[in-house]
Formats: C-alpha cells, sequence, structure tokens
C-alpha cells in the first residue's frame, strides 16, 4: 500500500471533518479496493457530509468488493446506514448482483426485500443472473417480500420470468396486483394469455380494477408493431 | 444595402436593446454569436445579414426566439429582491451579533459564478447597509466565474439601465455614478471584492476557498447535470464556516443532492446552512 494511502485511511480518522471528507473523496479517486473497509466505516460517521463523501466513493471504487463490505450494512437498525447500503448498491450496478443474490436467502424479510428493489433497479438486460433466485421469493411466507420479487420482474421485463409469475395469480391480494402489473410490464403475447386465463369473478372490485388496467396495457404490448 | 458583419451586429445589439432594454455591449459579442448562429440554423438563414432582414421585416417571431435566446443569462443588481432583503434583514443580524460576542470582526462572502459582477456589487451594497459598525470589520466578497471575459467586465463596474432597473434609487444615488456608458460603482463597492477565475468543477480550485460565511451561487446549479450539481454542492459545504449560509436560486434545491445541509425557511425564501 502507498504512503499517499496510508495517509487518507489516517485522515479518515483526523479530528477536522473537512480533512476526513476530502479523504474520503481521495481514496476514490484512488480506486484502490484497499480503501474499501475504512470508507465502509466512515459511512458511520458523525457528520452527514463526510458519510456522503464516503458514499461517493464508494461508488467511484465499485466492483463486487465494494458490495461485499456494504451489503452487511443492510441489516442494521440504522435507517440512515440502510440507506446508504441502498444507495451504494444501487449505483454500483449490475456487479452488485451476486451479493444481492445471496442477500435473497437471508433470514430477514427486510434485507430479502431490499436486496429485491435493488435487483430489480440494477438487473435490467442481465436478469438471467437472478432470475431463479428472484422467482423463488414469489413464494415468500412474507407478502411484502413475495410482492416485491413481483416487481422487480416486472422491472426486468424478461419474458422468461412469465411462466414463474403465472404459478401465483392466486397468491394473497398484494402480490396478486404485484404479479397483474409484472405480467403488464413484461407483455407480449404468453404475459396476456396468462392474464386472460385469471378468473376474474374471484377477484375484489379493489384487485379488478388493477387486473383491468394490467390487462389494457398487456393488450397494448401486443399490438405495438 | 451593403453592410458588414460588425455593422450587422451592431444593428442586432440595437434592436434588442429597442425592444427588450438590454444591452448588449461589445464585450458580449461571443455570446450573441453563439445564439445568433443556433437562431440562424433554425430559422434556415444562410448568413447574418439574411437573419438580421429577418428579424426587421417579419412579424416579431423571430425576434422573440432570439430575446429567449438572449435572456437566459442576464442578470441585473438586487436580482431576487425578496430573497436579498430576507438575507440582510432576517440572516445577517443574527449572524453578525453572534460573530459580535465572539469578537470576530470578519465576513467572508462568496459570489460563485457571478457573471458580470451584479451580484457581489449588490452583496457590497448590502453589507455597506447592515452593518453598522462597518469600519471595525474585514469584509472581503470573493467573486468568481469561469468566464475570463465577464471579470474584466465586472472589474470595470459600470453597469447599464437594464442591469440598475431593481436597484432601489437611494442606492442609485448614494452609490452610484452616472457616466456617457452607464452607471458606475462606488470604489468604495469595488475595494471589498476580489474577482477571480474559479471553476466550480475543479475540485482542486474549490479546495482553494474555505472560512466563507456566506456563499451565493443563484440561478447557475440549473444548467448542471445532477452529478456536477452534488459535486458543486460538496465544494460550497466545504467551502463555508459551520453556521455558514449557502443561497440559490429559488428554482434549485440542495435536496436531492445532500442531506448536510440544514434547511432554513425565511418567508419566502429558503436558506442552506452548514450545521454549526
Amino acid at each position: 500500500m502507498s504512503d499517499r494511502h496510508d495517509l487518507l485511511i489516517e485522515q479518515l480518522a483526523s479530528p477536522d471533518p473537512t480533512t476526513r471528507r476530502y479523504a474520503a473523496e481521495d481514496l476514490g479517486d484512488l480506486h484502490d479496493p484497499c480503501a474499501v473497509p475504512a470508507l465502509v466505516e466512515a459511512v458511520r460517521d458523525p457528520q452527514v457530509a463526510v458519510r456522503e463523501a464516503a458514499v461517493d466513493a464508494l461508488v467511484v471504487i465499485g466492483g463486487q468488493a465494494v458490495s461485499e463490505h456494504v451489503a452487511p450494512l443492510l441489516e442494521m437498525e440504522d435507517v440512515a446506514l440502510r440507506n446508504y447500503a441502498i444507495e451504494v448498491l444501487e449505483r454500483v450496478g449490475p456487479e452488485s448482483i451476486d451479493v444481492l443474490v445471496a442477500a435473497c436467502k437471508s433470514a430477514s424479510p427486510d434485507v430479502r426485500k431490499f436486496a429485491l428493489d435493488i435487483l430489480g433497479k440494477v438487473a435490467r438486460g442481465c436478469a438471467g443472473r437472478c432470475l431463479d433466485a428472484v422467482a423463488a421469493l414469489l413464494g415468500d411466507d412474507n407478502p411484502n417480500v413475495a410482492g416485491s420479487a413481483a416487481e422487480a420482474l416486472g422491472r426486468m421485463g424478461d419474458s422468461r420470468a412469465t411462466p414463474c409469475l403465472a404459478n401465483h395469480l392466486g397468491g394473497p391480494p398484494w402480490v396478486q396486483l404485484c404479479v397483474f402489473s409484472a405480467l403488464s410490464q413484461i407483455g407480449g403475447e404468453t404475459a396476456l394469455k396468462v392474464l386472460r386465463s385469471v378468473e376474474v369473478g374471484q377477484l375484489s372490485p379493489y384487485t379488478k380494477h388493477f387486473y383491468d388496467s394490467s390487462l389494457k396495457i398487456t393488450e397494448a404490448s401486443v399490438r405495438r408493431p | 444595402m451593403f453592410m458588414n458583419d460588425d455593422e450587422v451586429m451592431g444593428r442586432i445589439r440595437g434592436l434588442i436593446e429597442l425592444n427588450t432594454g438590454i444591452c448588449l455591449g461589445a464585450k458580449k459579442d461571443l455570446m450573441l454569436s453563439h445564439r445568433l448562429e443556433r437562431r440562424m440554423a433554425a430559422s434556415g438563414s444562410l448568413s447574418l445579414k439574411e437573419y438580421y432582414f429577418l428579424l426587421v421585416e417579419k412579424d416579431r417571431y423571430e425576434l422573440n426566439n432570439l430575446i429567449d435566446e438572449i435572456t437566459v443569462n442576464e442578470t441585473y443588481l438586487f436580482r431576487d429582491f425578496p430573497q436579498l432583503q430576507g438575507f440582510a434583514e432576517k440572516v445577517l443580524p443574527p449572524y453578525l451579533d453572534a460573530k459580535r460576542l465572539n469578537r470576530d470582526y470578519r465576513m467572508k462572502l462568496w459570489s460563485a459564478a457571478c457573471s458580470t459582477g451584479e451580484e457581489p456589487y449588490t452583496l457590497s451594497i448590502i453589507l455597506h447597509e447592515m452593518i453598522r459598525d462597518y469600519p471595525m470589520w474585514d469584509v472581503g466578497i470573493d467573486a468568481t466565474d469561469i468566464d475570463r471575459g465577464v471579470l474584466a467586465a465586472c472589474r470595470e463596474g459600470v453597469f447599464c439601465d437594464r442591469s440598475m432597473k431593481d436597484t432601489p434609487v437611494p442606492y442609485r444615488i448614494k452609490y452610484f455614478s452616472k457616466i456617457e456608458s452607464g452607471w458606475q460603482v462606488d470604489p468604495a463597492l469595488s475595494s471589498t471584492i476580489k474577482f477571480g477565475r474559479a471553476n466550480l468543477m475543479d475540485r482542486g480550485d474549490m479546495r482553494l476557498r474555505r472560512n466563507y460565511d456566506f456563499v451565493f451561487c443563484r440561478n447557475v446549479l440549473i444548467y448542471f447535470s445532477e452529478d456536477s450539481q452534488r459535486k458543486v454542492v460538496n465544494g460550497f459545504y466545504d467551502a463555508l464556516v459551520p453556521g455558514g449560509y449557502l443561497f440559490l436560486g429559488h428554482s434549485e434545491s440542495v435536496g436531492r443532492l445532500t442531506a448536510a445541509f440544514s434547511l432554513e425557511r425565511m418567508d419566502k425564501f429558503l436558506a442552506y446552512r452548514k450545521p454549526p
């Protein structure tokens, strides 16, 4: 490790917040994965400005090493810390996917939900890397997690998810809404066929409203050349 | 009728001034040229002269298009008067009192992206008016812009009627002299202002700027991308002393960029404060 690196790591503990902030920024510029643990620690700094500089630096460094070090923050009780972790993982992008797939197996429903929400944003275009893990959570006991799984599949827009969604048309009402919406986002003939197979008479008026709008959007997607 | 391009430019400047009161001196020729090029392309004019005749012979449609292009960067003294009034009457007095208590008689402001100098001179007037024990204080205003061309105009301190339109008459009388080319600022105002070039996107440049009590950067961020806005706002945060204030344009906000500032609402405007 260089003298510069060591000096900047030392400066992250300076009593002067501006020095700490500059150190975080400069560590980001070095693109040095060795700085990641110290920057993750700086995300807990008492000064918001230093925390934000550490978040930006982690994003600049990027890569799986950053995702691996940041993912445990998703489990924290401190909401701000969790939000910083979500921000970093989202901004790091597809390189976070493997870590997020692992987080889908967390015992905490909150962590599973956060992981799904982030995957929905970062895995568009590379859904194959996480499709199975996300689809598996369509059957999660927690309806918020199952709903997020459907939302994530919808955002990814990969038609390979359509059969998985079709298997969960009869879930709790919240999950149903999310499944209808996901099918409409994916669109295409198969999604339309799945939606048309729904027994509409069984739906509550509220769910029926969502079903109708999802069907309309999916029909339009099929009509589009 | 033969006219060279310089003459045509002069006529176009006259036309704009006639229709809007905006006086575009020769110093702004480069800016005007860029905007004229855009409008000429949009209107299908093949030469500056052809475009000029389009402006004078057709209806106002094209003239209005040109005016829209021109007014984007136009500024004037005491722009956004309510915000400045809030700064002068609500923010400044308690801030000064706190400094007096600490026997700290230094006051440092930064007018970032000062364009042709209207903002720093306005701030200088406000400080002269609001600091009752002014001679006790070491007041400095750093006025910066990325454009070296406008800085020369800033140092000259001469403003046209359009720039002076919102300047209260007592201040005109007290701080300006009428000269042939416009209004010349009193040297007492100029002496507190240091003009220089700064690129808000240059981290090294930004880090040199420290210990400001107030930073003004109004109607500039709107031209930046969100990522650049974040960098610039972070730079302002670092440039401020703890407890210092950042003032942005009324349509600008740091809300999406950082949570480091605390928001202070003063009547109809917002100020962003670095936590003390």
